[in-house]
C-alpha cells in the first residue's frame, strides 16, 4: 500500500510538472507576441527610436526556440516513465536559461541598465520557482543576476556599446556608477527576494498537494476496505441462510406430513398447534428466501453473461400469472398497460422477477378488497421505466425514508398484514441498484402507494 | 399388479420420511438412497417406477450428475435399463432461480421429468407423482 500511495502521489505531481512545461511554451508565444506590438508601437506611434530590427530578430529567435520547445514537447519519448520526468525537469531548466538569454539581450537593446524591460525578469522567477525544485530556482536566479551584473559591467566599461534610447533618457545616466551600483543592488535583491517567496509559496503547494493525494489514497483505501467487509459480510449471511434452509424444509415438510395425518390420526387440538408451528417455520422460511435475495444484490456486480434481454411486458405478464389467485382472492382490479413495441431491458431474468414479484406483492398485500392495482409500463430515449400503483393504505410521509431500511416495517404495514420480514423494499432496492436502476416512492396515507423503478437503457 | 416402486434419493432423512409417509399411506413401495452412488445402484438394481431426487447433496450438483447418468446415451452405458424411469427432482426454495431452468425449456439440458420445491407439500408431491407414474405406464 505504501508503494501504491508514494508512486500515485509521485505520478500526480510529475504529471503537473509536464503540464506546467507545456504551459510555459504557451505564455511563450503570447510573449512574442507582446515583444513584436510593444516596440511596434513605441516606434511607430510613440515615436521612440528603438533598435527595430535587433528587438524583432530576438523575437523572431525565440519564435523558432518556442517550436523547436514544442516539438520536443510533443515528442519526448524516454524508455522508463521516470526518465521522462527527468527529460522535462532538464527541459523546463534549458528553456528558463535560454529565455533569461534572450531577455538580456533584450534588456541590451532597449537601454542596458537603463531599459524598463529589466523588471520581466521577476516574473521569470516567479515562473522558475514553479517549474523547478527550490535549489534551481536559485541557481537561475543567480545566473539572471550574473548576466545583469556582466551586462552593465561590460556597457560601463564599453566593452559592449550602450544602446541610448533618448526619448526616454536624454541624459545618459549607465555610466554614472551610484546609480548603477543602486539599480543593480535593488534589482538583485528583488530577484532574490521573488525567488525566496516564489518558491515558498509554490513549496507549499507542492505541500498541500502530496497530502491531498495521500488523504484521497488513504480515503480509497478505506472505502474499499469497507466495501470489501460488507462483501464478506454478505457472503457470511449467504452462507448462514443457505445453512439454515435445510433444516428449515425438513421441519415444514414433516410438520405438513404430520397435520395431514400421515403419521397416523392427531386430536384436534396437536393439529392446530401443528398448523400453528408449521406457520411460524414458514416465515421463517420466508425470511431466509429474503435474506438470500438480499444480500444476492449485495454481493457482487452481476457478471455479463448472467445477464439476459428481457421484454419487460413479458415480465410483468409472468409475475401476474404467478399472483393471480392473490388478486383473484382480494377482488382487486388490475390494469396493466404494456408498451406498445415490445421494450427489452438487458438484466438477470431472476433479478427482474424477484423486483416485479416483491412490488406486485406488496401492492396486492397493502390493498384493500375491491381496491385497484395499475402497473404502466414505459420506455424513453433513455430509460426504462415499469410503475406499480395501489389505492391501498399508504406510507406516512414520516416512513417513506425508513421503507427501504432493512428490516423497517410501517406501523400501518403491521396492523394490516402481521407476517412480514421488512426486506422485500431493500431487496428490491439493492437488486435496482445492481442493475445501474433507480426506485422511486410516491405515497399518499390512506390513499395508495407509487413505485417506480427505472433502469438505463 | 405390484404397488408402483418409488426411489427417493436424498441425504436428508427428514425430508425421505416427510415424503415417504404420504407416498406409503398412499400405496407405494418406497425405496431410499441417502447419497448419488448408492441412489445409482439402487436404480440399477430395482429399476423403479420413478425416481425422486435431490439436486444438492454432498455436493451442489450430484443431483445433476446423478440425473445425466440415468439419461446416459451411451450403449455401453450400466444405467441403460434406467433411461426411461421419470425423474422428479426436489429444489429448494430460491435454488431454482440460480440454475433458471423449467421443465419444457431446458429438458434437454437438465433431462428431469418435473420438479417439486422444498419445502415439501405432501398433495403437490402425490399429483405430481401420480402424473409421472401414470404417463410411464
Amino acid at each position: 500500500m505504501p508503494y501504491n500511495t508514494h508512486t500515485q502521489e509521485r505520478y500526480l505531481v510529475e504529471e503537473e510538472l509536464i503540464e506546467r512545461v507545456f504551459w510555459f511554451i504557451t505564455l511563450r508565444w503570447i510573449t512574442v507576441a507582446g515583444i513584436c506590438t510593444t516596440s511596434l508601437i513605441a516606434y511607430f506611434i510613440l515615436n521612440i527610436g528603438l533598435p527595430l530590427i535587433p528587438i524583432l530578430i530576438i523575437a523572431t529567435c525565440i519564435l523558432l526556440f518556442n517550436f523547436v520547445c514544442i516539438t520536443r514537447h510533443h515528442y519526448i519519448k524516454c524508455i522508463s516513465y521516470s526518465q521522462y520526468i527527468k527529460s522535462h525537469q532538464r527541459f523546463a531548466n534549458l528553456q528558463i536559461f535560454t529565455d533569461w538569454i534572450a531577455l538580456v539581450l533584450l534588456v541590451h537593446y532597449t537601454g542596458g541598465i537603463e531599459s524598463p524591460v529589466i523588471f520581466y525578469f521577476i516574473f521569470h522567477v516567479i515562473i522558475a520557482a514553479i517549474l523547478l525544485s527550490r535549489k534551481a530556482c536559485y541557481l537561475q536566479t543567480s545566473f539572471a543576476v550574473l548576466l545583469i551584473i556582466s551586462l552593465s559591467i561590460l556597457e560601463y566599461v564599453n566593452i559592449i556599446p550602450h544602446v541610448q534610447i533618448k526619448e526616454l533618457f536624454p541624459n545618459l545616466i549607465y555610466d554614472n556608477s551610484l546609480y548603477l551600483l543602486s539599480t543593480l543592488f535593488f534589482c538583485i535583491t528583488s530577484l532574490y527576494v521573488s525567488a525566496y517567496l516564489a518558491t515558498s509559496i509554490a513549496n507549499q503547494i507542492r505541500k498541500r498537494e502530496k497530502e491531498i493525494v495521500i488523504l484521497k489514497d488513504t480515503i480509497t483505501d478505506a472505502y474499499q476496505a469497507l466495501e470489501k467487509k460488507d462483501r464478506e459480510k454478505s457472503e457470511f449471511t449467504y452462507k448462514v441462510t443457505h445453512e439454515l434452509r435445510a433444516p428449515l424444509s425438513a421441519i415444514q415438510s414433516l410438520l405438513k406430513s404430520i397435520e395431514e395425518g400421515y403419521a397416523g390420526e392427531i386430536s384436534e387440538k396437536a393439529k392446530e398447534l401443528i398448523i400453528r408451528s408449521e406457520k411460524r417455520t414458514g416465515f421463517l422460511l420466508t425470511l431466509v428466501k429474503d435474506l438470500l435475495d438480499l444480500v444476492t444484490g449485495k454481493i457482487g456486480k452481476p457478471r455479463e453473461h448472467d445477464s439476459k434481454s428481457v421484454d419487460i411486458n413479458e415480465a410483468v405478464k409472468r409475475t401476474l400469472h404467478l399472483m393471480q389467485e392473490k388478486v383473484k382472492a382480494k377482488n382487486i382490479k388490475l390494469t396493466v398497460n404494456t408498451t406498445e413495441q415490445p421494450v427489452c431491458l438487458n438484466i438477470i431474468p431472476d433479478d427482474l422477477d424477484i423486483i416485479l414479484t416483491n412490488l406486485i406483492d406488496n401492492a396486492v398485500k397493502y390493498t384493500q378488497k375491491d381496491g385497484a392495482i395499475t402497473i404502466n409500463n414505459y420506455s424513453t430515449d433513455d430509460k426504462i421505466m415499469i410503475e406499480v400503483s395501489d389505492t391501498g393504505i399508504g406510507i406516512h410521509k414520516d416512513d417513506v425514508n425508513k421503507i427501504f431500511d432493512e428490516f423497517y416495517r410501517a406501523s400501518n404495514a403491521k396492523a394490516v398484514e402481521l407476517d412480514g420480514t421488512g426486506l422485500g423494499l431493500t431487496i428490491v432496492k439493492n437488486l435496482v441498484k445492481r442493475h445501474g436502476g433507480n426506485i422511486d416512492v410516491n405515497s399518499e396515507l390512506g390513499k395508495g402507494t407509487t413505485v417506480t423503478v427505472s433502469f438505463p437503457v | 399388479m405390484a404397488n408402483p416402486k418409488i426411489l427417493i434419493i436424498d441425504d436428508d432423512p427428514d425430508i425421505v420420511e416427510a415424503m415417504r409417509m404420504p407416498l406409503e399411506a398412499n400405496d407405494y413401495e418406497v425405496i431410499s438412497a441417502n447419497c448419488g452412488k448408492e441412489g445409482l445402484q439402487k436404480a440399477r438394481e430395482e429399476i423403479p417406477d420413478l425416481i425422486i431426487l435431490d439436486v444438492m447433496m454432498e455436493t451442489d450438483t450430484e443431483g445433476f450428475h446423478v440425473a445425466y447418468e440415468l439419461r446416459s446415451e451411451n450403449q455401453d452405458s450400466e444405467y441403460k435399463n434406467c433411461r426411461k424411469i421419470p425423474i422428479l427432482m426436489i429444489t429448494a426454495i430460491s435454488q431454482k432461480k440460480s440454475m433458471s431452468f423449467s421443465p419444457e425449456k431446458d429438458e434437454a439440458f437438465l433431462p428431469v421429468n418435473d420438479f417439486i420445491e422444498k419445502p415439501i407439500q405432501p398433495k403437490d408431491l402425490l399429483k405430481k407423482v401420480a402424473e409421472l407414474v401414470v404417463n410411464k405406464e
